[in-house]
């Protein structure tokens, strides 16, 4: 196979080098810089592919996605009533404001577990922000640029969280969630737990909210152990539109 | 091939690895960067690696370390294939009287 092989003398590949790690070196420094320009150019093609492609189908999978999360969300929010009322005069969890934003890119597009979205600094986002899908938070701002954020999503491979376990039996059990990607979280609960299929996982803290519902479980005797698997509510494939709570 | 050739097969790589960014297809995004860096266009191919990284951010999780991993393929192709020149590539000229 014959490819481009430009001889390059001695001075010729010291330079281009030299190019090269200027290049990271720009690229390390001024990071946050460079993606707000890019992502200032490159955010209005992006809502353009996205508009291009979308249809009543896309548009009827998304308000159901939506749809979806709210539901799992009110079965939550019922159960919690009956036990906020006899707080005393704490805020609901979500009483702060709320800003809407698009959604540029989402998994299985983005390399790693993370949204892109359509709404930056100039509307008052911030890092470490929570973002929500139908009422159920699913990720954090990473990264904010001027037009533009970056999401990680709480089932990103390597985050792990402290959550609650709530059984359909009423017992909750504290439980360390890890993500798995995709939506898809794993935890590992001792042998003898009453864990089912159907339970919910909730966020510790009065702020807490839904984080998944269990879908599968591992369990074998010989084991201390059994793995719950639990998934977002939420289609995060697709996924158009979220509120990031300022 | 002529130099306007090469160019058209770069513009094309090039191509292909914003429509993986258009089209949230970041295999295809990283597919073309391994082509240009394996085509011999190695600064090219991290100055388009860097791009793709700036784009979508470090990675999460313990793959945070890699920081720029797109430019890291780009790095690893272009030494792949100034390794592999030594001993594969162009190593049967064809010459003609």
């Amino acid at each position: 196979m014959r490819t481009t092989s430009r001889k390059r003398t001695p001075l010729g590949s010291v330079a281009a080098v030299a190019v090269a790690v200027l290049f990271i070196a720009l690229a390390i420094f001024f990071r946050h810089g460079l993606a707000t320009v890019l992502w200032s150019a490159g955010a209005p093609l992006v809502q353009l592919r996205n508009s291009l492609g979308s249809s009543e189908v896309a548009d009827l999978k998304a308000q159901l996605a939506s749809s979806t999360a709210a539901l799992a969300d009110h079965d939550l929010l019922v159960q919690e009533n009956a036990q906020l009322r006899a707080e005393l005069g704490r805020q609901p969890a979500h009483a702060g404001k709320k800003v809407l934003a698009g959604v540029l890119q989402s998994p299985p597009g983005t390399p790693y577990d993370t949204l892109m979205v359509d709404a930056g600094s100039t509307l008052g986002v911030a890092v470490g922000q929570r973002v929500f899908a139908g009422g159920i938070a699913i990720g954090e701002v990473d990264a904010v640029y001027s037009n533009s954020a970056r999401v990680v999503l709480y089932s990103a491979p390597g985050r792990a969280y402290q959550a609650l376990l709530t059984t359909q039996k009423g017992a909750t059990i504290p439980i360390s969630i890890d993500g798995q990607g995709a939506g898809s979280m794993q935890a590992q609960v001792p042998q003898g737990t009453e864990a089912a299929v159907g339970d919910t996982v909730v966020f510790v803290g009065v702020e807490g909210g839904l984080a998944a519902k269990v879908t599968g479980i591992a369990a074998q005797e010989s084991e201390s152990f059994k793995t719950l698997y639990l998934h977002v509510p939420v289609n995060l494939f697709e996924l158009r539109l979220v509120y990031i709570e300022l | 091939m002529s130099p306007s050739q090469q160019r058209w097969v770069l513009a094309v790589f090039f191509a292909l690895a914003s429509m993986g960014f258009l089209l949230s297809l970041w295999p295809l995004s990283a597919l073309a960067v391994v082509c240009m860096a394996a085509w011999g266009r190695w600064l090219f191919a991290i100055f388009v690696g860097l791009l793709l990284d700036l784009a979508w951010g470090a990675p999460v999780g313990l793959a945070h370390y890699l920081y720029f991993p797109f430019t890291l393929v780009a790095v690893v192709a272009a030494l792949a294939r100034a390794w592999s020149s030594k001993y594969f590539i162009n190593r049967d000229r064809q010459e003609t009287l």
